[in-house]
Order: C-alpha cells, then structure tokens, then sequence
C-alpha cells in the first residue's frame, strides 16, 4: 500500500475506526441474526415475540413450506435466468450508451439531447396501466422479456456510469489512442471497459439486486405460476387473507404464523446475494488505471 | 533545459497533428449515436409510449373507456389536492423527512466510505462491506415489526439502553410526535446506507493513484490525502449523487411509514404516498394518483435542473 | 465481440417483434362446446381466482387439473379452465382492473369482493344481469337461500337489477367473545365477568396482583388492536362501545327512525372512548395500544402478559393455542361478551357476502353454472349424489371396512381439503349454518356425518366448538354494517379525510392528548365535512337496492 505517516495519532485513529466499523456492522448484523434466529423458531414463539438472537423451539418448518413448494424450483430457475439476461442485456446497452454520453458536448454534438432524454425518465413515468398495455400489445407477458426488457434502462445507473467514465479514465489515454488511430469501438472495448472495473461491478451489482428483487412485474405480466420469478413466488407463500370476512378453516390458522415464513424469505431471497457480493468485491481493486497506463 | 522545452512542444505539434489526421473519428460520430441506439430504442418503448398515460391526470378515467373516452376533468385532481385540509401538513412531513434522508443518505455513506478506506485488513473490510449492504434486503413489513418490539416503551431494547444509560423515562418512538420523524431518517439510513457506500467505495478505488503518490512527495499526511486528495477527486460523484436524489425530494418513503406511521402520529409521519394511498383504497381509481404523481415528476424535475444549474455554477461540473 | 453483441441485441429486438406480431391468444371467453368421451356436451367455462397458499394440491395436479376439475367434467359435462391465479386479494384486482383497461375479455364467471371494482364492472356493461337466469336455472332449494337472504346482493345491485350471485359468509364466523386465561382467574379467585364493571375489577387484578407470578408488574389486562380501527376481526374493542349503545365505529346502522347511521358518531360511542382512556391510564391496556394492528396486537396474549383477549370461535386454533403453547400450565376458556350498565351487549356483526360472483355478458351457460352450483351446494345440505362421507376418498376421508375414516393421519399423503378447488375457493357456506352446526355438536354430543363436519367442527377441538355456540348464543347482540354498497360519490371524495380525522381524534382522545370533549368537536366537522352528504346517499342506496325485494 501507499507510504502514509504512522504518527501516534493516526494509530489512535486507526483503532477508533476499527471500532467503529466492528460496531457498525455489528448494528446491521444484529437484527439479521434475529430474523434468521425467527425463522427457525417455533411459530408460536415467534408470533409471542420472545425469540431473541437464538432460535425457540427450533425447527425447519419455514424453510420447508418454502423450498418443499414444488414450484420453488422453478421459480429459482426463472430467476437466474432472469438475473442473468437482464443484466447482460442492461449492461451491454447502458455501457455502450454510456460511452457515447462520456463524450464532451463539444466531440459529441447530440449528447445534450440524448441525455436529457435519459434524465426525463428518470422522473415522469407513464403509470403502471399504459406500461401494462404496452407490454401486452407487444405480447410479452407471460414471456422473460416482460421482465427484463421494461426495466433494462435505469437512468439513474447509466448517469453513474457515465460519470464514472468521466471522472476515471485519463484524457491522455483516449488522446494516445486516438493517435493510434484507434475508433470509437475499440476505445470504448480496450480502454474503458478495463479501466471502469470498479464501476461496472458496482452497477453490475446494483442490476443483478433489482432484478433479483423485483416482484411485482412478475406478478402483473405473469399469468401462468410456473413462469414466476422467485421473488414473486416468495410473495405468494404467505396467507394474506381479509380476516373480516372469513370463514372458519384450520389449514389457513395453521398457516397464520406468517412471522417465520417471512423470516426464512428474507434468507433465502438474500442468500445468492451474499456469495455474489464478495465475488463482486474483488473486482474493487486499485491500479487499474496504473497498469493500463503503462501498457 | 531549452532544448527539452523545444522537443516538448515538438511533440505537442505532433500529437495535433496527428489528432487532425485521425480527426474523422472524432467528427464522424455515427459510432456515437449507433451505440446509443439499442438504449434509445428501449428507453422510447418502454418509458416514453406509456407517457401517454399521463393524460388520465386530466380524465376521470374509467379503466373500460380507456385513454380516448373517458371524461375529461381538466385540473380538477390538482385542484382537489389543493384543497385538502391536510396537504400543507402532508407536503411539509413530506418534504422534511426526505430532505433529512437524503442529507445523511450522502454524509454517512460518504464518512463510511473514507473510513472503510483506511482499513488495510483487507478480509475486515470486505465482511463489513457485505454486512452493511445485508438490510437493504429487509422488508419493510418485516422490519416494521422488528422496530415496533425494538422501540417498545415497554421492554423494548432501546428504552432498556436509554433508561440504564441515562435514568430517563421509556420513549414511546413510534407513537411521539417528536420523536417519530428521527425514527424514520435514523432506521432508513440503517437500511439504505450501504448502497451508497458502495458508490462511493468504488470512486475511491478509481482515483488516480499517481495523485497519491505526488502528495506523498509533498509531504502529506492520510488527513491532509483525504482532504486534498481522495474528497476533491471524489467531489463529481457526491455532487451527482446529491443531484440524482434531489429527485426523491416528495418521495420519503412509502412501505417505511406505510408499515410504521399509526393515528399517533399522522401529524408528523404521514406523507403525501401514504395520503394518496389512503383515497385510493376508496375510491380506486388512477386518475388521481396519476395526478399526484405528475405534481411530483413536476417539482422534482425543477429540482433536479437547479441541482445541475448550481453544479455547474460552483462547481463547474455537468451532472449529465 | 461488440459485433456479438450488437447482433444478439437486435436478435432480442427482433424477437420481440416477432413475439409482437404473433400473438394469438386463445379467447378469454370460450362458450365453446366440444364433445367428451361419453358424447356428452362438453361445455367450457373460464374462470380467474385468487390462488393462496392454503390451497394444497397432491404431486402432479394444479388449479386446472385436480379432483373438482375432472369430476365436474366427468358429472357435470363442465370443463373449468383457470386463465390465471394471483396469490392475494390486491394483486387479483390489479390484475382485473389492468385486463379492464386494456381491453382484454373478462372471463365467463369470477368473484370479486371490492365494492368498487364490482360497481366498476357493472358500469363497464361487460358482466350480465342474473336476474333471469336464477329464476330460470337456480334450483327451489338455491332459491330459497337468495330469498332468505336478500341483502346479500345488494354488493351487486344496480338500478334494481342483480348482477352477482353472492359467496356466503359463515355470517357469524369472524364475531368475537372473550377469550380469558382461566388459571388467572382461579388463581385469584375471581368470577368469570357478566358485567363490564366485572371485567374492570378483573383487568384491575390482573394488572395489579401479579397473575404471572413472576414478581413483576408487566402484565395487562385486554389486548387490543386500535390501529386499523377499534371495531375488527382480532383483538376487537367493539363490545366496549356495544355495552353502552347500539352503534360500534366504523358501521352504518339502523338508527332510531330506521335510516342508516354512521356508527363513529353516535353520543354512545363517546362513552366507550371514555371507558377507553380510563383503562388506558390505569395500565389495563397495551401501552402501545394505538400502533398495534391485529397481528402485532395479539403478542401481549400469545407470549401470556395479557389476561383477556376478545376473539372470534377460530381463535382457538390461533393464537390462543400459541398462548397455551409458550405459557406452560396456561388454560384459555371462551366466555359470553359482558353487559353494560343497562344491561346493553353489543358486537361487531360480520357481513353476509366474502364475495359476488359477476358472469361474463357474453356468457351463454348460466344453467350449467347453476347445476354445478347446486351440485357443490349439495354437500353442506347432506343431500347429495356425489359426496356422501366427503368430497373426494384419498383427500378429504378414506374407507376403511366400509366405514369413513376422517382423521388425517389415516390419509395417505395427509388429508388435503378439496374444497378449495370449488369456484367459491373453499366449501360453500350458508350464513349461521356453521355455529350452528357446532352449536348442535357440541350440546347434543352427536358423531359427525361427513368430512366437512368433522374437519371444519369437531377436528377443531372442544374450545372452538364452546366458543362458537357461546357466538351463536349471542346472536341477537350483532351490530352488522348495513352498507355493502360501493363508496359513494362523497365517500370517494371525503372519505379518506374523514377516516383519518375519525382515527386521530379516537386515538387522541384514549391516550389523553385529547379531551373526551374532542369527541363533540369531531362530530361536528364530521358532518360538516361531508359526513351529512353521504349520511345522505347512503340512504339513497339503500333505499334503492331494498326497492328490489
């Protein structure tokens, strides 16, 4: 790493930040260990609230009503697909675009328009009912494309990017390039691709949560169960039910003790995050640029 | 000494030279626009043809009559929102809890970003990285829960604290006006922080590391770097993020006081999301969320315009 | 590579060009008729349903391919087919309500339950009037439930036309009494209470002499919940006000020249606010009483610091046994609601209807609906040709030696309730019927006489079936909301304005940040504010749909 002075009051500091990290961390991890501890208690005690940071009456129960649901599965399935193409497909259209949009409105005479097209998006939206009629008239529901093409495009991620772009890749670079008679192509693939790493993992990140997360497109354009993403699968495990007008049912009280179910969701919705997380991570290394440089 | 200065500017003739040569490049931007084409394309379908529907602002909209036969209204759905009693006291929540969120959803990230930095256990802070993205997984609903029992005036664990700390009387959060606002910026902050860390991690890790270095040669110490170094470097993406978020400035939150607000405290928690999803529970219709939106869209993109306007100004930096 | 990708980019586009210009979607509505094997009419009616977790299925089968779907076919010639599912209630209207806007065919027969959406469906001319066709195709003994209870379609009633046929209620099923921990009471030798004033001295004693036994004072006498509003399905503080009038919040009732009233306020519903706010100052209730919805409410009574809980018969099965599960040597009994100073008792009545059912305009075979109706109908008459013992052998009962065998474990594969199949989503009720039924089981001590009568009564366990006849012994004590219209124009207005004022006030006036004498002001802008205005039309509706019948 860099020189810095290791003063006595940088050690003091060091120590402090340590602490306070641990502490901050230990702030978020806490009433995760209490949801995960929830989810494999015994209803009755989760619903009494009495479970703390270790399971009462420990059982599986919540995770097999969960992963026993024969439609789990393939509601897995359709997600990774889902996560997979919608992020290669909203990566390779942002990073291109972005590109274009890194260029000074000098070099890039159309860029104002293009980017204040992409701004405007980012807050007027049509609603969910023309969105829906869009997507029906082009007779994607009930496919994937319904899933990842309506949301390929966040404005907010593609003006990162772009300023990424900016902010990151050395003028010199692009200018000894161009020297080299290199075209738009070939910069955007040779020089700013491996110099933005950081930045493309972060958005990467960013896409493949979304698309993991998100539910409720799932639940609108989807008619056929089978075709639901795991997110939206996760939703319909927990009896939701206007109680004001029920009529008597054992099989539905048994299931009332949502408390657990929801718990064991939220382990099971985050888990594949949790290992695609510090993968990500490695790619936020420095000297990038540096290695680049001297190339 | 002459004769460097000499070959320096040779070169520099040089490279224009050469600029000039390569220059179709640079004018023929065809490249440009062609790799814009695929997002453009996307972006038009999908966002721009269902803009349409913002006419039903102006409608009262039947969902069988669609776009072309429903009644027209005119302004009526602004001007009802106008005259509602509460709309001053719903904006004002509003505005102040995002405001506030927004604020510490940039200074903490940013502060938690710069102390990640200085830690070189590389294993440490790859795990609080990960640990601090973990609750933006939660649910609301779950959350919600969690926070009713945490805050809890009656053993919850938060009074626990603050009684045995400080021997004052239990604090009853969620259900005190003077309190209820803090709880909400306080626990979305817990929630949403690590997002923004990363955004701000990753500026850090693209800085040029030669800046480093030639402050090293100077003599600076990690304070004066951060200072002069790692926060002018970083100042771009703060300022693009605090513009982006000006957008979110009539948005505070609507599953969070949706899942935490109660009677107690709809003097201060309830917002303009939860208002307009009350009158929709009745009357069901799009018409008027749609207005309301469209309010927002409105302010929010003059807001956000300001935001590039003043950047540009001070900070002589193009947000986009 | 960019080329790649470019070109798998415009593969994509193309694709879904493609897609867009080659849908052909099979009709919504298909009044085809094909023949089956038997050379019988084979008639196909679609239908759209909530599907929810609690509906189980064996390996193999789905919503379109179980028991109910092939009997029907094979009995009844009718083929059911399901276009789509959604998991709840919200997500079911969306769907609707985005199929309306976008032009698509409603399906032949679905049930909707919003008043809104049902007065919306109406108007849109796409569902059919079935006046007609129950007085051609319902059956005499179909008949006479319509006839008996009439108000059940008025949800569906529009210009005195019907346009739905309902989905009863149990009609009683969801009414509360008090559930207390006895052990409490006999451990500090207290009666079971007649009177409120009996129930004070009570939440007096369990807030104040340690019931628990733990040496502390943490425990408190009534859970309720107040945040959705203090008359509910769980935790409900109806009876507080019933015991001083005739009126709980939140209903329209009959006032004393037989108009509709708002309930929230009657002058009786400020005494029980006071009652409130006296017991909340002495600690009876939850201190976080006006944050608790029903759910977050009840943890005072499962985790055995709260003494009373009022709750419907099928609290039984939850959450008092989670109660009895966390609090060893805990015994919960169900007791009748206690009386006011003048001897007044009053409840929360359930409404009649979970549901209409609204057909499709273009629907041709309303004789076949109704054959099938009166087919599942049969099963809860006991008079019916298809499920004697139960509704399918291997799912609902097994024979063994010739005899039924209900219990589950008997089963193989478990017992799974056919009846969430039906179109009604769940086995077909007539409102009163169940209590009823449990009523006569449980004074008579007699053997159940199919599947239904077991698993929906006797299975349920001896508390729920003394809970559910103490419920119907209360009957007359019922305050129903007498409005199931669609809100109406003011209502859709000034509602939300109005709730939340009514929510505030109530809330502020328990935990005394608010005067009792708020209660006077309140009414007065309520009024003022609208309240008149649709007090108004209310009576408007309900003079017209009473005009019919």
């Amino acid at each position: 790493m860099y020189h810095y002075q290791k003063s006595l009051s940088y050690k003091i500091f060091i120590i402090f930040n340590y602490f306070i990290l641990a502490l901050s961390a230990l702030l978020c991890i806490l009433p995760l260990i209490h949801i995960l501890a929830v989810s494999f208690s015994g209803s009755a005690a989760a619903t009494a609230n009495i479970v703390g940071l270790w399971p009462v009456d420990f059982t599986l129960d919540a995770y097999k009503k969960t992963i026993g649901n024969e439609n789990f599965v393939r509601a897995l399935l359709n997600s990774l697909l889902r996560v997979v193409l919608g992020t290669s497909i909203s990566m390779a259209c942002m990073l291109c675009a972005a590109y274009s949009l890194s260029k000074s409105d000098h070099a890039f005479k159309g860029r104002k328009i293009y980017m204040w097209f992409f701004v405007f998006t980012m807050l007027f939206h049509g609603g969910l009912v023309p969105t829906y009629m869009v997507v029906t008239k082009l007779g994607l529901t009930d496919t994937i494309w319904a899933l990842v093409l309506p949301s390929a495009i966040s404005s907010f991620n593609l003006i990162l990017l772009v300023n990424f772009f900016r902010t990151s890749v050395p003028k010199s670079l692009e200018e000894a390039a161009i020297i080299d008679g290199a075209n738009h192509f070939t910069i955007f693939w040779r020089i700013y691709l491996p110099i933005s790493v950081p930045a493309i993992a972060t958005i990467s990140l960013f896409t493949m949560v979304f698309h993991w997360n998100s539910w409720f497109d799932g639940m609108i354009y989807m008619s056929n169960v089978k075709h639901y993403p795991l997110s939206t699968f996760l939703q319909t495990i927990i009896v939701q039910q206007d109680f004001s007008k029920m009529s008597v049912d054992a099989e539905t009280l048994k299931n009332l003790s949502e408390r657990t179910v929801k718990s064991a969701q939220i382990f099971i919705a985050a888990l594949p995050m949790l290992i695609v997380y510090p993968f990500v991570q490695k790619f936020f290394v420095k000297g990038i640029v540096l290695g680049a440089e001297k190339e | 000494m002459q004769t460097q200065t000499h070959l320096e500017s040779q070169t520099v003739i040089n490279k224009k030279k050469k600029l000039k040569k390569n220059g179709w490049n640079l004018r023929n931007t065809w490249q440009l626009h062609a790799m814009l084409l695929p997002a453009v394309i996307i972006v038009f379908i999908f966002q721009y043809i269902p803009l349409f529907g913002l006419v039903m602002a102006f409608q009262d909209y039947e969902p069988w009559l669609g776009f072309l036969h429903s009644p027209w209204v005119g302004l009526d759905h602004f001007k009802t929102m106008f005259e509602y009693e509460d709309a001053r006291q719903v904006i004002w929540n509003t505005l102040i809890i995002s405001s506030l969120k927004i604020v510490f959803n940039i200074v903490v990230p940013l502060a938690f970003a710069l102390l990640l930095n200085e830690v070189y256990i590389m294993k440490f802070k790859r795990t609080v990285q990960t640990i601090v993205y973990l609750p933006h997984f939660l649910s609301w609903v779950i959350l919600g829960g969690i926070l009713i029992d945490m805050l809890s005036p009656e053993g919850g664990i938060v009074n626990r604290v603050l009684v045995s700390l400080f021997n004052i009387k239990p604090i009853f959060f969620l259900g005190d006006n003077d309190w209820f606002r803090t709880v909400v910026v306080i626990t979305d902050v817990w929630k949403e922080c690590g997002f923004n860390t990363i955004v701000f991690l990753a500026a850090i890790t693209s800085i040029n590391p030669t800046l480093y270095e030639a402050a090293i040669v100077d003599g600076a110490n990690r304070w004066q770097q951060t200072v002069y170094v790692t926060l002018p470097s970083m100042l771009p993406i703060i300022i693009v993020v605090g513009t982006l978020s000006l957008g979110n400035i009539l948005n505070a939150g609507f599953d969070q006081i949706l899942n935490l607000y109660n009677p107690l405290v709809y003097k201060t928690g309830d917002i303009i999301d939860t208002y307009v999803y009350r009158v929709g529970l009745l009357n069901g219709d799009f018409s008027y969320g749609t207005a309301v939106g469209l309010f927002k869209s409105i302010i929010s993109f003059i807001l956000v315009v300001a935001g590039y306007r003043l950047a540009y100004k001070y900070a002589n930096y193009k947000v986009f | 590579m960019l080329k790649k990708l470019f070109a798998s980019v415009a593969a994509a586009v193309m694709t879904v060009g493609m897609l867009a210009g080659c849908t052909d979607k099979e009709p919504a509505s298909s009044n085809s008729s094909t023949k089956s094997d038997g050379g019988k009419q084979l008639v196909t009616i679609t239908t759209i349903r909530t599907l929810k977790d609690d509906t189980k299925f064996r390996k193999g089968e789905d919503v379109n391919n179980n028991p109910v779907t092939r009997w029907a076919e094979k009995e009844l010639g009718i083929k059911f087919k399901t276009l789509w599912t959604a998991p709840n209630d919200e997500q079911y209207y969306n769907k609707i309500r985005l199929a309306l806007s976008s032009g698509q065919e409603l399906p032949d027969v679905f049930m909707v339950a919003d008043g809104l959406l049902i007065n919306d469906l109406i108007r849109s001319g796409k569902v059919m009037p079935v006046d007609e066709a129950i007085e051609k195709y319902a059956s005499p003994r179909l008949k006479e439930i319509f006839n008996k209870f009439p108000e059940a379609f008025y949800p569906a009633t529009v210009n005195g036309k019907r346009y739905g046929i309902p989905r009863f209620s149990g009609g009683n099923g969801s009414d509360s009494l008090l559930w207390i921990r006895k052990d409490w009471l006999d451990k500090l030798g207290l009666q079971p209470p007649k009177t409120i004033e009996d129930l004070e001295k009570i939440m007096d004693a369990f807030v104040n002499q340690d019931p628990d036994g733990n040496g502390k004072k943490d425990t408190i006498g009534l859970t309720l919940a107040s945040k959705n509003g203090l008359a509910t399905w769980l935790a409900d503080g109806s009876f507080i006000f019933g015991a001083y009038g005739d009126y709980v919040p939140g209903s329209w009732s009959k006032g004393k020249d037989g108009s509709l009233v708002y309930g929230s306020v009657q002058p009786s519903i400020k005494k029980g606010l006071a009652k409130l706010h006296e017991w909340y100052e002495k600690g009876y209730l939850d201190k976080e009483v006006g944050i608790l919805d029903e759910q977050t409410a009840i943890k005072s009574f499962v985790a055995g610091k709260s003494g009373i809980l009022s709750a419907p018969p099928w609290a039984a099965g939850w959450p008092v046994s989670d109660a009895i599960k966390n609090n060893p040597g805990a015994v919960v009994e169900p007791y009748p609601l206690p009386s006011g100073p003048d001897g007044k008792i009053g409840r929360r009545g359930e409404g009649l209807t979970v549901g209409m059912f609204l057909f499709n305009k273009n629907f041709k075979h309303m004789d076949k609906f109704f054959e099938y109706w009166d087919a599942i109908y049969s099963y809860i008459f006991n008079d019916s040709k298809y499920f004697k013992y139960g509704l399918f052998e291997g799912y609902d009962y097994v024979m063994k030696d010739g005899k039924p065998v209900y219990d589950p474990k008997q089963i193989p594969g478990g017992a799974i309730d056919p009846g969430k199949y039906f179109l009604t989503t769940d086995i077909p009720t007539i409102p009163y019927m169940l209590y009823n039924l449990a009523e006569e089981l449980y004074t008579t001590k007699r053997q159940p006489k199919n599947a239904y009568e077991y698993t929906k009564i006797v299975a349920q366990g001896e508390p729920y079936m003394k809970a559910a006849t103490i419920v119907n012994q209360q009957n007359q004590y019922r305050i129903e909301n007498e409005f199931n219209g669609p809100p109406t124009k003011t209502m859709q207005k000034r509602g939300e304005f109005l709730t939340k004022m009514e929510r505030e006030t109530f809330a502020n006036i328990i935990y005394g940040r608010a005067p009792l004498d708020e209660f006077d002001k309140f009414v007065k802008k309520w009024r003022k504010s609208g309240g008149d205005d649709i007090t108004k039309e209310v009576n408007e509706w309900y003079k017209s749909v009473k005009g019919n019948k």
